[in-house]
Parts: structure tokens; C-alpha cells; sequence
């Protein structure tokens, strides 16, 4: 069926799609994540504890991120704010918008996990003593993130995925690379397949990752 | 060393508590009887700033305070010197029985961990739980857990300990291992006030006895004169009909 040639051009360009997969794609998936864990926290918390003024910023930038596409985000942060004089590079710019994002999103999941842990811990905590922060770092949070564990994979395996967006800003990671072989190879359909395939492979990776970890706080509780 | 004044609590139209008083002196045992609803609960929970009273004054030790204008570091001075034991025990479900007991002893009160840790092991031993101190929660039994959480309450020695309905969550086959342990720290002349339906753990083991109905005191008194010789009518109605007229 596939003749020789596609073949071996499938095969030479592995490392020219997986290279940037591993150096761009990955680390990209993993700051902007590690970021918008800590800012969604930061937005949950807040909610939770009716900050005043901070609460309604977070429902506010909640309600923006969610209700405007990424890509929109991402035009409007490399493309739009260049005019009003503020220039951010490829990479930042894209980091930013994901972080963004993802913070608005799993804010939501911590919410939900974090008001899913029965009042009485919190009380209890109370009880011994112990202030709102010490009880929600030591007792509240931990059960919380069994809870939101698995859809917080969830968002982590859509940010893979939503990282090639950045081709969009000239970011060069593992989709931009895709489109530029088959561009220069007048052979997008097996170019496009074949990165695609490798988002599925990181994306296996990524469910097995998942089941060890649930089955590791399985235990731990 | 415990006294509460003209303590008032309402849940939007609900009167929960309607000026309710109650004096605690060191090594009483004090029982607080009466049918569901009647504000027990809200009592205790106000007293520990659970809930937040609308009005009303307390008197622990030589401090006074307004119920309803606590500072949390007033409310948190309180809460060092006392223990509750909750009705669904509520221990920490990510910790295990011994981390249950230290917890508060290192994290709130920045004790050392191993001066924490044998204390927690000691006061796990006293409520009969020496083999389990790495069990989670969920792997012990509703009687085991409500020992530990007996014990996480008494770790930090705390001059009085509320229990609010500790065996009403129970299978009764599980009530008198923390009946028994409750007795225990009575006759070692731990100050204690009981929220409880086991009329023969009050009978027994209570020096004050208080009834409560809507909201308000109806009778207190020694066990004797509240279960055989009440005064008013409602507290002869409310333990013929818990006790089926049966003696205790």
C-alpha cells in the first residue's frame, strides 16, 4: 500500500517531529501547567475562604478565560498587545496563555474537589487547634487533590494537545514542525498523521502515568 | 472555670437557643439530655465557636468573653484548652490513627515530633487502641475511630472536653467499648460535658444532669433529682418515653 519512499520519508522524519515534541512541546505542557496549578489554586482558595475584592478578580478572570477561545487569547497577547508597546517573545507569550487558561479551568476542578471534603474535617481542624491555612495545607487540600487528581490529568492531557496552538505565534514545536516537512514535502496528509500519531503516543503515556497515580493515592489513604 | 451567660442563637427565623446558661466546674461530668431539635448541639457547637452565637457571654478560666464579638485569636486561646469529640468523629481521613492524635499537638501547637508521637502512642494505648496506630480511618471500626477520636481530644490536655452525641453514629454493639472509655476518664476527674442519648451513661456517670427543650433549660440537677424526682412535667414525659418507663 504505502510505497517505499513515504515510507522512508515517515520514518526520516521521526526525529525532526519528535525533537521538538521532547525540547518544545513537553516543557511548554509541563511550565504552563506547573504555573496555572499554582494560580488556580491561588483562584479556588480565594473563592473559598470569600477573600473580599480578590474573590470577585478570580470569578471575573474565570469568566473571561473560559469565555473566549484560546487562540483568540493567544492572537490577542503576541499579536494585539505588541500596539500598545508591550512585546513579549514566542514562548513567553505562549506560556502565559496557557497558563491562563489552565488556571481558569482547574481552578474550577479544585473548587469543586476542595468543597467536595466534608465540613467536619475543616472543623475538626479547628478543634485541635489548628488556624484555617494549617488546616486546609495539611488535611483539607491533600483530600482534595485525591478527588481532583483525575480531572486535573484531564486538563494536563488537553494542554498537550492545545500546545500546538503555538504554531499560530511562531512558537517552533512539534506541530509547526510537522507543517514545515510537509510543506517542504508536498505530503501533509502523512505528515499530519504521523504527528499526530506521536500526540497520541504522548498522550498514552500520559493515561498510563495517570493510573499509576491514582492507584498510588488509592494507597496512600 | 466554664461559665456561659444568656447565650442566644437563631438560624433565620429559627430560635435555636433562647438564652441558655450553664455553669461547668472542674471535674464535673455534665450531661445535657433532651429530644432531637431541642438545641444541644448548638449549644456545644456555640460554645466552641463552631457557630457563632448572637449573643450571650463566656467565662473560661478568668477571661470573659462576648460570644458574638470574638476575636479568632480569643476563639483560638479556647480552643488549646479544650477538646470535642464529634458525633461523626470527623477524624482526619488522610491521616492515620497516631497523625490524628499529633497533628494538633505539632502543627498547632509546634510541639516536637517525637515528644508528639509519644504522646499520641500513649494516649492511643489509654483508649485500647495500641495495635493501631498506622491504621487509616476508613480501616478501623466506628467504635475504634471514635476512640481515637476520644483521644486526639484528651491529647493536648485539655481542661474540659465536649462530646457532642459520641455514640449516636455507633452500631450498638459498638456504643459501651466508647462508654467505657468516657467513664474511664470521669473517674480520673476529667472535666467533661456530654451531649448524650445513653440516659444510663448520664445516670451513672454525670454529677449535673441538664434537660433541654426548645432551646432553653427546662431542669438541671444531680442525676437522682432529674430522673427521680423532676419537677416539671415535660422532663417526667421526655424520659418515660426514652427510657420506656423502664428503670435505669
Amino acid at each position: 500500500m504505502i510505497s517505499d519512499s513515504l515510507a522512508e520519508l515517515l520514518i526520516q522524519s521521526i526525529p525532526g517531529l519528535l525533537i521538538p515534541g521532547l525540547t518544545v512541546t513537553i516543557p511548554l505542557t509541563l511550565v504552563s501547567f506547573g504555573l496555572g496549578l499554582i494560580l488556580a489554586l491561588f483562584t479556588a482558595l480565594v473563592q473559598i475562604a470569600r477573600v473580599p475584592v480578590l474573590r470577585q478578580v478570580a470569578r471575573f478572570y474565570v469568566w473571561i478565560i473560559r469565555g473566549t477561545p484560546l487562540l483568540v487569547q493567544l492572537y490577542i497577547i503576541f499579536y494585539g498587545l505588541p500596539s500598545l508597546n508591550i512585546k513579549i517573545d514566542a514562548i513567553p507569550s505562549a506560556i502565559i496563555a496557557f497558563t491562563l487558561s489552565v488556571g481558569a479551568y482547574t481552578s474550577e476542578t479544585l473548587r469543586a474537589a476542595i468543597l467536595s471534603v466534608p465540613q467536619g474535617q475543616l472543623e475538626a481542624g479547628y478543634c485541635v487547634g489548628m488556624t484555617f491555612s494549617q488546616t486546609m495545607r495539611r488535611i483539607i487540600i491533600p483530600q482534595a487533590f485525591k478527588t481532583a487528581f483525575p480531572p486535573l490529568f484531564n486538563s494536563f492531557i488537553g494542554l498537550t494537545k492545545d500546545t500546538s496552538l503555538a504554531a499560530n505565534v511562531t512558537v517552533l514545536e512539534m506541530f509547526m514542525a510537522a507543517q514545515r516537512i510537509a510543506a517542504r514535502t508536498y505530503e501533509p496528509f502523512a505528515l499530519y498523521c504521523e504527528v499526530g500519531v506521536i500526540y497520541l503516543l504522548f498522550c498514552t503515556v500520559l493515561s498510563k502515568i495517570q493510573d499509576i497515580g491514582e492507584r498510588k493515592l488509592e494507597h496512600m489513604q | 472555670m466554664l461559665k456561659i451567660d444568656h447565650i442566644h442563637k437563631a438560624f433565620g427565623d429559627n430560635q435555636v437557643l433562647k438564652g441558655v446558661s450553664l455553669e461547668v466546674d472542674k471535674g464535673d461530668v455534665v450531661c445535657i439530655i433532651g429530644p432531637s431539635g431541642s438545641g444541644k448541639t448548638t449549644l456545644l457547637r456555640c460554645i466552641n465557636f463552631l457557630e457563632s452565637a448572637d449573643q450571650g457571654t463566656m467565662q473560661f478560666n478568668d477571661k470573659t468573653l462576648d460570644l458574638h464579638k470574638v476575636t479568632k485569636q480569643e476563639i483560638r486561646e479556647v480552643r488549646f484548652h479544650t477538646g470535642f469529640v464529634f458525633q461523626n468523629y470527623n477524624l482526619f481521613r488522610n491521616k492515620t490513627a497516631l497523625e490524628n492524635v499529633t497533628e494538633g499537638l505539632i502543627i498547632a501547637r509546634g510541639m516536637a515530633k517525637e515528644e508528639a508521637e509519644k504522646i499520641g502512642r500513649e494516649t492511643l494505648d489509654k483508649v485500647g487502641l495500641s495495635g493501631r496506630y498506622d491504621y487509616y480511618p476508613k480501616q478501623l471500626s466506628g467504635g475504634q475511630q471514635q476512640r481515637v477520636g476520644i483521644a486526639r481530644a484528651i491529647a493536648a490536655n485539655p481542661e474540659v472536653i465536649f462530646f457532642d452525641e459520641p455514640t449516636s453514629a455507633l452500631d450498638p454493639e459498638l456504643i459501651d467499648e466508647v462508654l467505657a472509655v468516657m467513664k474511664q476518664l470521669a473517674r480520673e476527674g476529667t472535666t467533661m460535658v456530654v451531649v448524650t442519648h445513653e440516659m444510663s451513661f448520664a445516670h451513672d456517670v454525670a454529677n449535673k444532669v441538664i434537660f433541654m427543650e426548645h432551646g432553653s433549660i427546662v431542669e438541671q440537677g444531680t442525676p437522682e433529682e432529674v430522673f427521680y424526682h423532676a419537677r416539671e412535667e415535660h422532663t417526667k414525659q421526655f424520659l418515660r418515653r426514652i427510657t420506656h418507663g423502664q428503670n435505669l
